[in-house]
């Protein structure tokens, strides 16, 4: 226990899970449509800024966790309530909690049928997304992981496009086989560590060489699904294709960061060993899915798909972050998640704004809006720089800081990933060329109105975090420093103190 | 008068019956006040088996009525299971009545000579008595499968389950038989006894007892390879009383199974490399079977044999030492509430007639009826194991109990299969909110069933987050 | 071979012959009565057994039957009942009252349900 910290104070973390989801319960008595909207507005801004409370509070020069609440919950397995945060996992929360009204704003109009239902789907999603980041207790992690999924699929099979119910069974059939084995591992852990579900306690564990590699592809399958890496990838353009925006903002924003977290709570400190044995197929997948994305990406005349890819193709800068292990690698990865989250988010919102005028996501028909609406494509333009990497905004630097951790580990695997970035400049370049100006026979756009004020809130601060976090990406760093720095001193310790092959180790 | 303490609620439930039944003789009893007189009865029992179970007292083997009845927090709480299985299942059937119409007051009155066999079945430790209360369970049961003679349908499942029930019977007479050939007694105290001293494969008389009782076991709860009754007769019988077989019978025989298979280390230590692949071939015939129902009853049995085999790994995982069978109770308590759910459910959606039987015939539900159609999503996916709901934390301890027991194996197999499983339960979700509505579902009467799927709604994530079975 | 299974062969050879001559002579020789009603298929009070399975034919005779049945074994069961009632004391005799008071309500169910009356 000495790896938790507890903070004096309202159990902000709980209010944090609790709140939505109380949030979520009142809905249910309610059947006002617009009293539902500014009602979930209500309760993911005040969940919002509830979160700023762990922010300043968090001690920056810590690596333990922080804000914890631990209640026994199921005595007679030792199963606890325990939540926390750490740097790993704060900016994830906070990200979290500040995606959530945005997506409520993104909803206001493009959702027209159930709207009760779908705000208690987004309030519940919110609950246990926050949980995920935060818990502690690995019982309670799985059932929040798993608990993801049904307001998820809902979103997807009642608000989707036309190939709904195809993309949310192929969602919710694949994450969920993905975390089968996850379960297993978790119970071999549990019987194995003396009957304890506490996270903290299974890590830096000495378990014998077969049973890391065994557990470390149960963990594989879970997060690499969910990320998604290369070959187990294909859920997610259909999934992304089909949700509404705001379950796509969802998805890219904070449903995928799940995989990455997964791998640096879970992977690193419980699987050390296997996870130095894995590490170069698990670069080698993480280059071919930037690859691949990025070409795929570049083929697709569907605006969402081709951001879908341009996922597969980012997540794969992050993977390849955290399993080169080394500082930068890691601390980039994990900036480059928020980073993800806040470009990717912003052009699925974008186009989700183009789909509500022209009800169609296809390129060719959104081509040459520029004139009429100067101010989306300005926003488009900012995020479109962003999501490959231009420098000044914030894909930049933490893509940077990954190819410059993985220059570190070795050179050829940088050189390979290097075209990952040019190939985003490609597809990106060509959609925004494309939108803004198109090319002489452009459909007639005149009819198109520019974005509302509305839309114009939703957009604001993502931008601002674009360039916040690309002129001056060390004030997220440093929440992330100590934490990171005290994983690789672990991971380090663990390396001289069991593992014979010592040139394997991190460099 | 410790004894009488302990079947203190099966005198209710028994002495209720046959008050009901003789008040059903006197011809001045409406159908609508036997429903709430029994729903009263059951809730009578239920309160008393509570207090029961709260006092504590537990009779060990050999104590209660010489031997011949047992009492532990097991079959207590497998009692209290059995009765608020009956109080549900009188609340669906008050609520099917005023829609179909061949009741009359015998059927409440069957319904509590049902659940006192159950009861007395948990209880059961001596192999004759187990005979007498597997008979008082099942002859009241057939008589309720076959309860509405009009349909051709009907016939078919009573005359299905009486040869089927039958021959179950017959086998469990012949292995009692032979067990007590073999041990010298029926008491299962004294067999447990003989074995501790004998060497359980040494004697193929008992080798050969034992199997033919739990064969008998397995036909009951439609274990792999007796499976192939349960889906006609399920669809066959009228919906109050499946759901009551769906659960309460399942609970009762699954309690009593426990008891049975803890006797003794060596001669469990036999049967479970063979319950292994029972629990394996349950499990995926069953899914099997249940993926290409159209028919949510159908649909309904055929995951009833899904759940036996989660059942039967529960079985295999448990240990004979400190046997308190918390997680097998646990599973059970929370397919009970699930499956209860649905048919309270399907009580006031169904229709004449059990009009609304096929998937289809869900469409739209949703919209047209939001929290019915949220309380069935809760219930299948509870069914199907998906957290946070009751289904997923005992699937959760029964492989956790499985992977403590080193069978890993069958604890990957039980997920694959309840991977499988969401393959049907989800078809019923998509249908209720995925496609538009085509009508009205209009439901006629006043009727108990919705405040039933309510407050089942609540108690499965109530007994999943509070486990107080365990 | 010893003496007896001697006897014994003898005895069983003997009954497989003399049994089949008996039951020949009796079929040749025998008194014989014949008629309609004798050469009636008869089944528990049901006349035509021989037809359609599935006609429809009275059910009071089963009913009947069956009754008979549970009290004449209630009857059976009494008898070792009162052989052992001295040992059996107070508890043996409270036992049978519960007993036959079960009985009896079933039987006061049948009579109000009119089962009993011959329509």
């Amino acid at each position: 226990m000495d790896q938790l910290l507890i903070n004096p104070g309202p159990p902000l973390l709980s209010i944090l899970i609790f709140l939505p989801l109380a949030g979520a319960l009142f809905l249910l008595l309610v059947n006002n449509e617009n009293f539902a909207r500014y009602w979930t507005l209500a309760v993911t801004g005040i969940a919002a800024l509830l979160s700023l409370p762990i922010l300043t509070g968090f001690d920056r020069g810590s690596a333990q966790f922080q804000f914890v609440e631990k209640h026994a919950w199921i005595e007679t397995l030792n199963i606890n309530y325990v939540v926390g945060v750490d740097g790993i996992s704060l900016l994830l929360l906070l990200m979290t909690t500040f995606i959530m009204p945005f997506c409520v704003l993104a909803s206001w109009t493009y959702i027209k049928t159930r709207v009760q239902s779908f705000m208690i789907c987004l309030l519940i999603m919110e609950s246990a997304m926050v949980g995920v980041f935060v818990a502690l207790d690995f019982v309670l992690f799985y059932i929040l992981w798993e608990a993801m999924l049904i307001p998820m699929y809902l979103l997807i099979g009642i608000w989707g496009g036309p190939r709904k119910i195809y993309a949310s069974i192929k969602f919710f059939l694949y994450t969920l086989a993905g975390s089968v084995l996850l379960l297993v591992g978790i119970i071999w852990l549990y019987i194995t560590n003396n009957y304890s579900f506490f996270i903290p306690d299974m890590m830096w564990q000495h378990y014998s060489v077969t049973a890391q590699v065994l557990l470390f592809l149960a963990f594989f399958l879970a997060f690499a699904i969910k990320v998604p890496m290369f070959p187990f990838h294909t859920w997610l353009p259909a999934a992304h294709v089909e949700a509404p925006t705001a379950g796509s903002v969802i998805l890219a924003s904070i449903l995928l960061k799940m995989g990455t977290y997964g791998f640096l709570r879970f992977a690193l400190p419980m699987t050390p060993e296997a996870t130095v044995m894995m590490m170069p197929y698990v670069l080698g997948l993480s280059i071919a899915g930037i690859i691949y994305g990025g070409f795929t990406a570049l083929a697709q005349s569907d605006m969402k798909k081709l951001i879908a890819y341009s996922s597969v193709g980012h997540m794969g800068f992050v993977t390849l972050g955290i399993f080169v292990l080394n500082q930068q690698g890691i601390e980039g990865a994990i900036l480059q998640m928020i980073n993800h989250g806040v470009t990717t988010g912003a052009l699925f919102l974008c186009v989700g704004m183009i789909y509500e005028r022209t009800h169609s996501r296809e390129l060719l028909s959104a081509t040459g809006v520029g004139q009429y609406m100067p101010v989306f494509v300005t926003f488009l333009g900012f995020f479109s720089l962003s999501s490959f990497g231009f420098p000044g905004t914030n894909s930049f630097v933490g893509e940077f800081m990954i190819l410059a951790g993985t220059f570190e580990y070795s050179i050829p695997l940088a050189l390979a990933a290097i075209p990952g970035a040019v190939l985003a400049a490609a597809y990106m370049l060509r959609m925004l060329q494309k939108v803004v100006w198109g090319g002489t026979d452009n459909p007639d756009q005149s009819w198109l109105t520019d974005l509302n004020v509305r839309e114009i809130v939703t957009l604001t601060p993502f931008l601002i975090f674009v360039f916040w976090i690309g002129l001056s990406p060390q004030h997220f760093l440093d929440l992330m420093q100590t934490s990171v720095t005290n994983l690789l001193d672990n991971f380090t310790a663990y390396s001289s103190q069991y593992m014979a092959a010592a040139d394997l180790i991190v460099r | 008068m410790l004894d009488f303490i302990i079947i203190l609620p099966l005198l209710v439930v028994g002495a209720g019956a046959i008050a009901l039944m003789l008040l059903a003789s006197m011809e001045n009893l409406s159908e609508g006040s036997t429903a709430l007189v029994s729903i009263g009865i059951f809730a009578f029992a239920f309160a008393v088996q509570l207090m029961v179970s709260v006092s504590g007292n537990v009779a060990p083997y050999e104590t209660a009525f010489s031997g011949m009845l047992t009492a532990s927090t097991f079959t207590k709480v497998a009692g209290l299971i059995i009765l608020a299985c009956g109080l549900f299942s009188c609340m669906i059937a008050q609520t099917y009545f005023t829609q179909n119409k061949f009741s009359s007051p015998e059927f409440y009155s069957l319904m509590m000579f049902a659940a006192s066999g159950m009861l007395l079945l948990t209880m059961a430790a001596e192999l004759i008595t187990l005979f007498i209360s597997l008979e008082i369970m099942s002859l009241a049961i057939y008589v309720l499968v076959g309860y509405d003679r009009s349909r051709i349908k009907r016939s078919e499942a009573v005359l299905k389950y009486l040869m089927l029930g039958a021959f179950a019977g017959a086998f469990f007479t012949m292995g009692a038989a032979l067990i007590y050939g073999g041990a010298g007694s029926t008491r299962f105290a004294l067999i447990s006894k003989y074995l501790a001293t004998n060497s359980f494969l040494e004697s193929p008389v008992l080798v050969a007892g034992t199997l033919l009782v739990i064969v008998a076991f397995l036909f009951k709860v439609a274990a792999f390879p007796f499976h192939a009754w349960v889906v006609d007769v399920y669809d066959g019988a009228p919906l109050p009383v499946t759901g009551f077989m769906a659960t309460g019978v399942k609970t009762a025989i699954f309690a009593v199974f426990a008891n049975f298979i803890v006797l003794d280390n060596g001669m469990k230590g036999v049967w479970v490399d063979y319950l292994f692949y029972v629990a394996v071939f349950t499990m995926f015939a069953g899914n099997l079977i249940a993926i290409g129902q159209n028919n949510l009853k159908r649909m309904l049995a055929a995951s009833g044999i899904v759940h036996s085999g989660y059942l039967i790994i529960a079985l295999v995982a448990v240990g004979t030492e400190n046997f308190t069978g918390g997680v097998i109770i646990f599973y059970l308590a929370a397919y009970a509430a699930a499956t209860l759910g649905v048919f309270t459910a399907l009580a006031y959606l169904g229709g004449t007639d059990e009009r609304r039987d096929s998937f289809d015939d869900f469409k739209g539900l949703a919209k047209v009826r939001p929290y019915t159609a949220a309380a069935i999503t809760i219930f299948m996916l509870s069914m199907a194991g998906i957290p946070p709901t009751a289904g997923f934390m005992g699937k959760f301890y029964i492989i956790t109990d499985a992977i403590r027991a080193d069978q890993m194996l069958l604890a990957v197999l039980g997920i694959v299969s309840s991977i499988l499983s969401m393959w049907y339960y989800l078809r019923l979700v998509i249908m209720m909110y995925f496609k538009e509505p085509e009508e009205s579902f209009e439901v006629s009467g006043v009727s108990l069933a919705p405040v039933g799927t309510m407050i089942l709604a609540v108690s499965v994530f109530a007994i999943g987050f509070y486990p107080v079975f365990l | 071979m010893s003496a007896e299974l001697v006897l014994s062969s003898v005895i069983f050879f003997g009954l497989a012959v003399i049994i089949p001559v008996i039951m020949l002579l009796t079929a040749v020789f025998g008194p014989r009565s014949g008629g309609v009603a004798k050469n009636d298929a008869y089944e528990s009070g049901i006349k035509h057994v021989v037809g359609m399975a599935d006609q429809k034919f009275s059910v009071k005779f089963y009913l009947l039957a069956i009754l008979f049945l549970i009290f004449d074994i209630e009857a059976v069961f009494m008898y070792p009942w009162a052989v052992s009632l001295r040992e059996l004391g107070m508890f043996g005799f409270l036992e049978m009252v519960v007993f036959i008071l079960l009985l009896l309500t079933g039987l006061i169910y049948i009579l109000k349900k009119g089962v009993l009356n011959w329509r």
